[in-house]
């Protein structure tokens, strides 16, 4: 296998958090945890988890729009955190990103087609002409027309929004692409059409993609390799087949049980189902995150932190009490 | 060479012009215009449309009444004749009110944009700044201003715009912040935006609109505090027309002639009003709420 295209190593991000007035002492808030990962050329990685356990704090943590407080992000050998603000910003060349707001995400003062085309006039590529050029052809790619060029956003719909938000990321030939709950705000029959386009543009483009997602179904479709993350943590990352056959871990256990089932048969599987709710991120527990609503909890979860062990290829559990 | 092969040309359409459409498809905010642009042409053309000389004595007496022969308005209290001294104060009141507000309005954009974009220590040092502007009351910054520059237009002028300056510039960071949150700005900056692009292309427009709301609104107030300080002698000297000069020469007359003072009077109030409802009337087409 070749080298990866992204090394996170560590990545770890704190919050510092005042609760109550201002003379009270500041508290760490842990929102990203010492997480390593890799993502492969070409690979569709999602990440899956519930509110508030890093996840988009993760995909932009990975484009410096927030700065890292520890850890590396070693984009095809170079690390990220090293560079100068400029250099940054000509990097985001390689990597770029979809938001889940697909009307808020685009200038309302704007062309669509201008917006598009901006990504290319950032990095100084192309005269005027090529770039309107280049930005018809990827309005087409994206399932747009021609016309759409000169709509505002709040001419279009959602999902065309969305569509443009994502031709004006591909524009640039980025080896990276970021979505952000990128498909979460579009009605189903657009998501549908939305992850098609995905599809699609994965075999066109040869692109990384970090799907970022709540809605397990979404990411089980899109996804090559899964992370899923828990107050900051990794508890599993393995290949999505095995993922959804055989998770390992209890909180992915818990997590793909609590999905909502058609079959009324399946809807009673109280002894996997996650129970209760997050613990604050302001007050984790000393050993495993997921400790206080864990089936398989003993004394050791409370004292230490599970290391990230493969237990099988390509398949890493951090829990104590999985083989 | 693209005309041919594409199949959308670019249509002029910007936000801007569009924004433009609908600010003149709005008839209430149309008749207003058309209200300001009688007021700025009377001013224009004061010389063509005045009957009299306003600096000179043309009627037999001093304050004679509204109606007069040959003079619509009667005269003042030396004899010169009220319409042509109400026709050339418009430039004055205009002028006085419009230009040091429009130059506020334009550093106060640039300090807020800075402001209100960079946050933390820049941010707080310009604001703190700003905040000792804030202490100042106009009359006594307008005293100070007449000591070192003597009474006059500019007088007037400058103390305005030092005045106007933190208050513009408040509403200008705060519609700034706001906007600095908004999804596509932090999307400018994933796709690699440099902040000058960010600032021009993705703040501005979007920021500028409350702001220019307001300045609206200040004009009309400003018409009325120009006159005020004109009033207490800050401002044009005699004999030169000024509608607050004019309320102030009239004052010793008005149990006998009101008229001396109050014709100037009412164009104050006439055209400070045009000024707060043309403000008005852009914030509800501004309002988000309303519709785009």
């Amino acid at each position: 296998m070749s080298e990866p295209l992204l090394q996170v190593r560590d990545l770890t991000k704190v919050f510092n958090v005042r609760r109550g007035n201002a003379f009270l002492k500041t508290q760490p808030l842990y929102a990203v945890n010492n997480v390593s990962f890799d993502i492969r050329a070409g690979e569709v990685l999602g990440v899956v988890g519930e509110s508030g356990c890093g996840k988009s704090t993760l995909g932009r943590l990975i484009l410096r729009l927030l700065e890292p407080t520890k850890g590396q992000l070693l984009f095809e050998g170079r690390d990220l955190r090293e560079l100068t603000a400029e250099q940054m910003r000509r990097a985001r060349s390689d990597m770029q990103m979809v938001f889940q707001d697909p009307n808020g995400s685009l200038n309302p003062a704007m062309q669509v087609g201008r917006s598009i085309s901006e990504t290319l006039r950032f990095h100084g590529i192309g005269t005027e002409a090529e770039r309107y050029e280049k930005a018809l052809k990827i309005l087409s790619v994206v399932g747009l027309q021609a016309s759409h060029y000169n709509r505002l956003p709040h001419e279009m719909s959602g999902g065309q929004n969305q569509r443009v938000g994502i031709a004006r990321a591909l524009i640039i030939n980025p080896k990276l692409l970021i979505m952000d709950e990128a498909v979460s705000a579009l009605d189903v029959s657009v998501q549908a059409q939305i992850l098609k386009l995905l599809e699609e543009i994965r075999e066109e483009f040869h692109i990384s993609i970090l799907f970022i997602s709540h809605d397990l179904s979404v990411v089980n479709r899109v996804s090559d390799r899964v992370i899923v993350l828990y107050l900051g943590r990794v508890m599993e990352i393995a290949p999505v087949k095995a993922l959804f056959s055989g998770a390992r871990h209890p909180y992915t256990r818990g997590l793909l049980a609590s999905r909502p089932s058609i079959d009324p048969t399946k809807r009673v599987k109280t002894e996997a189902a996650l129970q209760g709710d997050l613990p604050s991120p302001l007050s984790l527990p000393k050993g495993c995150p997921f400790v206080t609503r864990c089936a398989l909890a003993t004394d050791i979860c409370w004292q230490q932190m599970p290391e990230h062990r493969e237990r099988a290829p390509d398949w890493i559990v951090a829990c104590h009490h999985v083989d | 060479m693209t005309a041919a092969t594409n199949p959308a040309p670019l249509r002029p359409k910007s936000a801007l012009s569009e924004t433009m459409a609908r600010l003149l498809g709005d008839k209430p905010l149309v008749r207003l215009l058309i209200c300001l642009a009688v007021l700025v042409l009377v001013a224009v053309l004061a010389p063509v449309i005045s009957p009299h000389d306003p600096l000179k004595a043309v009627a037999d007496l001093s304050n004679m009444p509204i109606g007069s022969d040959g003079l619509l308005l009667g005269s003042d209290n030396q004899a010169r004749d009220l319409l042509a001294r109400t026709i050339y104060g418009t430039r004055i009141s205009l002028v006085v009110a419009i230009v040091p507000t429009v130059a506020a309005t334009t550093l106060s954009v640039a300090i807020g944009l800075l402001a209100g974009y960079a946050g933390g220590r820049v941010d707080a040092a310009l604001m703190a700044v700003l905040d000792v502007f804030f202490a100042f009351p106009i009359v006594l910054l307008a005293i100070a201003v007449a000591g070192v520059m003597g009474p006059g237009l500019l007088t007037i002028m400058v103390s305005i715009f030092v005045v106007l300056l933190p208050y513009i510039t408040r509403v200008a960071r705060t519609s700034t912040m706001q906007v600095t949150q908004r999804t596509y700005v932090e999307a400018a900056r994933s796709a690699g935006a440099p902040a000058g692009a960010i600032l021009v292309r993705y703040v501005l427009p979007n920021m500028i609109g409350p702001v220019l709301v307001y300045a609206t609104t200040l004009i009309g107030l400003m018409i009325v505090v120009a006159s005020g300080l004109s009033f207490l002698g800050l401002g044009v000297q005699p004999p030169t027309a000024d509608w607050g000069a004019m309320v102030a020469e009239g004052s010793g007359v008005l149990r006998g002639s009101p008229h001396v003072t109050f014709v100037p009077g009412a164009m104050i109030v006439l055209t400070a009003l045009l000024f707060n409802l043309i403000g008005d009337r852009l914030r509800d087409l501004f309002d988000p709420r309303k519709g785009s």
